[in-house]
């Protein structure tokens, strides 16, 4: 099947919903509601990025947000914004553990939270050959380190024993 | 103060009063769900609150009520789950769009709730009845442990383990109770053997102040004697006092080794789902050992180093206590060393865990798959990987490394420096007693005695110090297996009810389920299998199917609606029984590393040598296995007879025969072999069904041909149900399907006859 590929000279897109986005081709084709979503979240948040439409069927694709022009690119990154919530923990304040249970808290850049990590083995990951870490709190809630030496020596410290 | 009304989690007193402020009497809240994100999804206190004729949102940063929307004005209310959060939409009969509520996945599944419960009110049902739902999803997400989310037996009754884990150390006793009486005669074998230790320094002490001066021969003859036989009997006592640790020892690791393995077969497939098998097998064989160790050898040795220590400084006290008091000196400064230590030491030992089990991943997941690694030419890749893995070890465990030797290197320092202090005071006070012989107070056999009793006495002291050590590791190796023997096993609270009719009519009732609560698996099931029925259920991958098949063998049992098979709730019904009733064939079938015998009876072997042939005949399996050397002695697996995939699939039919199963169930049985060997399946499997319920999963949709019953799954839902016919006068989904297998059967039969024409 051929996948429609999107970029600066093929199609333009705006944002008309809190996650739609309205795509004109350059033959004037207009396709509304599609969902842009990104293939690799965690790897290439700015590549890949599929155009789904109401039935959930690919629509379009956007190979990389730096192939289309810049207000669609907003369109996009404004979508996402609202879609992916992934908070990038700037401080781990505090890790208890008793009782078992491993619960942090932490500051991020949407402000501060506490959150339990169910099994600390396989929810606190850090990405191959990166200094990423990615946790998955027991609700199936996202959090990001994005880069673990950048933190502070305190938070380092909290960090050090689950990694 | 306590809420009149649902509500998720302890709102404050200043929420409460914000909350109550938004109800009057004439409207009151029913509900509330405390949320935590804001409008523009940040972090932010907030809340939902369902009225009975409203929906209110309340933003507590700021102090105001954001929406407040009459369910008459409401045209469509739906969530919309995003990537770690969600949104409530809703759209007035304005026409207008409004985002009411972000929240994220904490409480995503009362939002879902109250979007139904909104939509019941409004399609007319009785609010009485709607409220039901909502009163059953929060019991449940109270039914779960807001400490550890594991799911508790009852609502609010304490979550067992989290009660647990502060009695760790009480668990691990219950272990070793069997063996309290060897242990106690270890204990008293190792009081007499420190209390004998304590001779040789003071005969020591004899021998430097009479014997050697005054030239008594006799006396040095017996005292060497004394001491020899001393020396014989201490080590022969602790020689016995080993074997009988020993002993006790395995008896120990033996249970404990067999209970966690047992505990893991009765763990539900969601606790495997989420833990690599390669770490629990790391848990069952490595860290059992270490808490072996610990238990016996570390509990032991602190009652005798105990002993010990109370001893020596008895002794020495009673010989000198000045010099006594001096030799102790370096002692506090070990002690608190050893606390700074122990709390540097304790990330290490998770890391270097953490690394090793990492190693055994990798090895686990990689050799299995030798055969892909090789067809891909990937072996310098996957030894790039291991050799990653390996090298982050070295690397953790080299850092510890530095702190795990400074520290016993700083302490032996400082013992060797306290022997230096006992030598010079003590020395000083010889020389004074020498010189003026009046105040005389200490010999120069007193001293020799002394150093050897202080370095004895270090032995303790050390032991004590580097206690944290095995006690850090041990606490580790017991958190770790005890997160097997405390996970929550498999609900069976049918034990004893063998009531059921298995061969009955299955029906499941508005099944819904999902693996991780984001994505429903299972959306609102509803189907009916009547007794006798072969029911083929079809769909594309991903489509639900197996899911649907994993709930009936109750792989899972957490979704929501009901599986009853002959009027009984499969979950009120004893699990071996029901289990052991119904014949599971996979699509690759495992072999065990036995006979082939054995593995037909597997599970169970009161069997009769004739039944299983029987099996084997009727499977179609027979005619292959006559043809081995070993016949049914032949053994399967790694370096025994390689079966191939059909074959191995027609033991696994025989297996599911000799049962005589009530029920059963082909999970794409036919899917990896070819069509001769599909043949033979098919004919064993005919033989197999006469007269049974049979669920059949199939790709193929040959293999249905004599199914009295279609269902199509198509994402999570059941799509179309009827008799093959009826599907096909339908002209749905299951039609286009047996449009494209014939099309594609014909191209396949007529490339055949050209090849063979």
């Amino acid at each position: 099947m051929k996948r429609l590929y999107i970029d600066r000279y093929t199609g333009k897109l705006e944002r008309t919903d809190l996650y739609f986005v309205r795509l004109t081709l350059k033959d004037g084709t207009v396709l509304e509601d599609l969902e842009p979503r990104r293939l690799f979240p965690i790897t290439r948040p700015n590549m890949f990025i599929t155009l789904l439409d109401r039935n959930e069927k690919e629509a379009a694709f956007v190979r990389d947000l730096t192939e289309i022009d810049d207000a669609s690119r907003i369109a996009l990154e404004e979508c996402f914004a609202e879609y992916y919530m992934i908070p990038k923990i700037t401080h781990l304040l505090n890790a208890d553990e008793k009782f078992g249970a491993l619960s942090w808290s932490v500051d991020t850049d949407r402000g501060r939270i506490s959150f339990q990590i169910r099994n600390r083995n396989s929810d606190i990951k850090k990405l191959w050959g990166t200094k990423r870490v990615i946790i998955r709190d027991s609700n199936d809630n996202r959090y990001e380190i994005p880069d673990v030496d950048a933190l502070d020596s305190h938070s380092k410290h909290v960090l050090f024993s689950y990694l | 103060m306590d809420a009149p009304f649902l509500i998720n989690k302890k709102p404050d007193d200043k929420q409460l009063e914000a909350i109550k402020s938004l109800s009057d009497a004439k409207d009151p809240i029913l509900f509330a769900i405390l949320g935590d994100l804001s409008g523009d999804s940040k972090y932010a206190d907030c809340a939902l609150l369902v009225t009975r004729e409203r929906i209110l949102t309340y933003d507590f940063s700021r102090d105001e009520c954001t929406h407040s929307i009459a369910f008459s004005d409401i045209e469509e209310i739906f969530n919309k789950r995003m990537y770690g959060n969600g949104v409530m939409r809703v759209r007035l009969r304005d026409g207008t769009l409004h985002n009411i509520f972000r929240f994220t996945f904490s409480v995503a599944a009362l939002c879902d709730a109250t979007v139904t419960y909104v939509n019941e009110i409004r399609n007319g049902t009785a609010p009485k009845e709607a409220f039901d739902t909502i009163d059953a999803t929060y019991q449940k997400l109270l039914s779960v442990c807001p400490k550890c989310g594991r799911t508790l037996s009852a609502p609010g009754v304490p979550c067992i383990n989290c009660m647990n884990k502060r009695k760790l150390l009480g668990k691990l006793a219950k272990y070793l109770k069997p063996e309290l009486p060897i242990l106690i005669i270890a204990v008293i074998i190792s009081v007499i053997t420190t209390a004998i230790a304590l001779v040789p320094p003071l005969l020591t002490q004899t021998l430097v102040d009479t014997i050697l001066p005054d030239q008594r021969r006799d006396l040095l003859m017996w005292v060497s004697i004394l001491l020899v036989v001393i020396h014989i009997i201490r080590y022969a006592l602790s020689g016995i006092r080993g074997y009988m640790l020993r002993v006790s020892g395995n008896k120990v690791l033996t249970r404990i080794r067999c209970e966690v393995y047992e505990k893991a077969q009765h763990l539900p497939m969601r606790f495997y789902d989420k833990t690599s098998t390669g770490a629990v097998i790391n848990r069952i064989s490595g860290d059992t050992a270490t808490l072996q160790a610990f238990m016996l050898r570390v509990t032991q040795e602190v009652v005798v180093q105990f002993f010990k220590m109370v001893g020596i400084i008895l002794v020495m006290l009673i010989i000198n206590w000045k010099l006594t008091l001096f030799s102790l000196f370096p002692v506090p400064i070990v002690v608190i060393g050893s606390r700074i230590f122990r709390q540097r030491i304790a990330p290490f030992y998770r890391r270097i865990w953490r690394r090793s089990s990492a190693v055994t991943s990798t090895l686990t997941d990689t050799i299995p798959g030798i055969r892909v690694i090789k067809s891909y030419t990937n072996e310098k890749q996957s030894t790039e990987r291991f050799a990653s893995c390996v090298e982050e070890w070295r690397v953790t465990d080299s850092k510890a490394g530095k702190i795990l030797n400074a520290y016993p290197a700083i302490v032996n320092g400082l013992i060797a420096c306290g022997t230096v202090i006992i030598w010079s005071f003590g020395g000083n006070l010889v020389i004074d007693g020498m010189q003026n012989p009046a105040i005389a107070n200490i010999s120069v056999g007193v001293l020799v005695s002394f150093i050897s009793y202080a370095s004895m006495f270090y032995e303790p002291v050390n032991f004590f110090a580097n206690l944290s050590d095995s006690t850090q590791s041990a606490l580790a190796s017991t958190e770790r297996i005890m997160d097997i023997l405390d996970a929550e096993p498999e609900h069976d609270f049918g034990k004893g009810n063998t009531n059921a009719d298995l061969g009955g009519r299955i029906e499941f009732k508005n099944v819904s389920f999902s693996f991780d609560r984001t994505k429903k698996v299972l959306k609102n099931v509803n189907l009916v299998i009547e007794p006798g029925d072969i029911v083929g259920i079809v769909g594309t991958t991903g489509s639900g199917k197996s899911t649907l098949v994993n709930l009936l063998l109750r792989y899972y049992d957490h979704y929501d609606g009901q599986i009853t098979v002959g009027g009984v709730d499969i979950r009120d019904i004893d699990m071996e029984y029901y289990r052991s009733r119904i014949g599971y064939v996979q699509q690759e079938p495992m072999m065990f590393h036995d006979t082939i015998f054995n593995n037909i009876a597997y599970g169970d072997r009161h069997f009769t040598v004739d039944e299983v042939i029987n099996a084997a005949d009727i499977a179609n399996a027979h005619e292959f296995i006559i043809r081995q050397p070993d016949g049914y002695d032949s053994m399967l697996g790694e370096r025994g007879v390689g079966l191939s995939g059909g074959e191995r699939q027609r033991v696994s039919i025989a297996r599911a025969m000799l049962r005589n199963p009530k029920m059963l169930v082909f999970d794409e049985a036919t899917a990896a072999v070819d069509s001769e060997t599909e043949h033979l399946i098919q004919d064993a499997i005919e033989h197999l069904i006469s007269g049974r319920t049979t669920i059949m999963i199939a790709h193929r949709l040959s293999t249905l041909s004599k199914a009295n019953k279609i269902v199509v799954v198509d994402n999570g839902e059941i799509i179309e149900c009827g008799t093959p016919q009826e599907l096909m006068e339908q002209k749905g989904k299951y039609y286009r399907l047996v449009q494209i297998q014939s099309m594609s059967d014909k191209v396949a039969a007529e490339r055949r006859a050209e090849n063979f024409g």
